[in-house]
């Protein structure tokens, strides 16, 4: 592990084989459709960790604008469905997504799944690992439009070469995961995943990378 | 000579313009103030937040950018949250001007506004 890089950003497909095709081929909805304004409803949270949907909020509204999107104000359409009495990400799944075209004039709904928010300790070594699944739903069909599934493991091991020997590489090792956070890779996860998405109408290349390639697991 | 001005110049062109996105977009720090509200919700975080909201609203413009989707609508909010409700309303009507697709959700803020609802 620690000949590894170090701190260095692994990125783990989560199936083993993966095939590519055009994002027209393995998104056509999105071409047919091409949503805007994209509701982001909180994250549903299969993580041990209660508070990774409250921070993951943090991450996502600036690179699915990026990507093109008009991404409705999250800070407003959370307090909206808080005060609905509906704060959970598992309970928004069951309202069918047209309901939110009548709602908040959404075209789209970004379902943010968190599989993975651990920290891992080895004897030397260490690890944070981010597992996210996104779906994006039409809010006039109800149809999957786009879809994406990766885990992220940032490597915290540091170098159990230089000084203090085991225990000053453990020390160390401890450290290193306490400062770090979660949410970096996050970030660089949702940054990975956004390069997938086709892209909407302010970026530059909307409509004009249906033959970009992208990975898709073969399932 | 005429190598070290072609290396140089380009940092010095760099190093003056801010990071802009492909969706023509000015963030600043706008995911590590809001992620600091997030981790810790205080006075302090939020104000930074809002400083940083204004910044970015001030930079988009001398950059003649879009001002990034939500930022006048967190700033919005935070009017609203200190019981300024004619301020607030002023950011909604201008998130709505900005991205008239977010028409139907700013009408509801601003309904909910003048019901001196929760928004």
């Amino acid at each position: 592990m620690k000949l590894m890089s170090l701190l260095g950003v692994v990125i783990l497909l989560t199936s083993g084989c993966a095939s590519q095709v055009t994002k027209q081929q393995a998104f056509p909805g999105m071409y047919n459709e091409r949503p805007d304004a994209v509701l982001v409803i909180p994250a549903i949270n299969k993580s041990t960790a209660a508070d990774a949907p409250i921070l993951y909020s943090s991450t996502i509204n600036e690179p699915l604008s990026n990507a093109g999107f008009y991404v409705l104000p999250i800070e407003l359409t959370d307090r909206i469905l808080r005060n609905e009495g509906m704060s959970e990400g598992e309970q928004l799944t069951k309202i069918p997504p047209q309901k939110f075209a009548e709602y908040f004039g959404a075209d789209a709904v970004l379902y943010v799944t968190i599989n993975k928010w651990d920290t891992n300790y080895y004897v030397i070594g260490g690890n944070i690992t981010v597992g996210v699944n996104f779906q994006m739903k039409s809010c006039k069909t109800g149809d999957t439009l786009w879809s994406y599934n990766n885990e992220m493991v940032l490597d915290t091991s540091g170098d159990a070469n230089n000084g203090g020997g085991l225990l000053g590489a453990i020390i160390a090792t401890a450290i290193a995961t306490a400062i770090q956070d979660y949410v970096p890779v996050a970030r660089r996860l949702n940054t990975v995943a956004l390069t997938q998405i086709p892209f909407g109408k302010y970026h530059a290349l909307h409509k004009k990378d249906g033959n970009n390639l992208v990975n898709v697991s073969a399932r | 000579m005429k190598n070290i001005v072609l290396v140089i110049l380009p940092l010095l062109l760099l190093s003056g313009c801010a990071k802009i996105s492909q969706s023509n977009l000015y963030w600043g720090d706008y995911s590590s103030t809001l992620y600091k509200v997030k981790k810790e919700p205080s006075e302090s975080s939020k104000l930074e937040h809002q400083n940083e909201l204004q910044e970015i609203v001030e930079k988009s413009k001398s950059m003649h950018l879009k001002v990034p989707p939500g930022i006048y609508a967190e700033l919005g909010v935070l009017a609203k949250d200190k019981g300024k409700h004619a301020m607030a309303n002023e950011f909604f009507k201008l998130e709505q001007e900005t991205y008239p697709e977010s028409e139907a959700l700013m009408k509801r803020a601003m309904q909910n506004n003048s019901k001196d609802k929760t928004i």
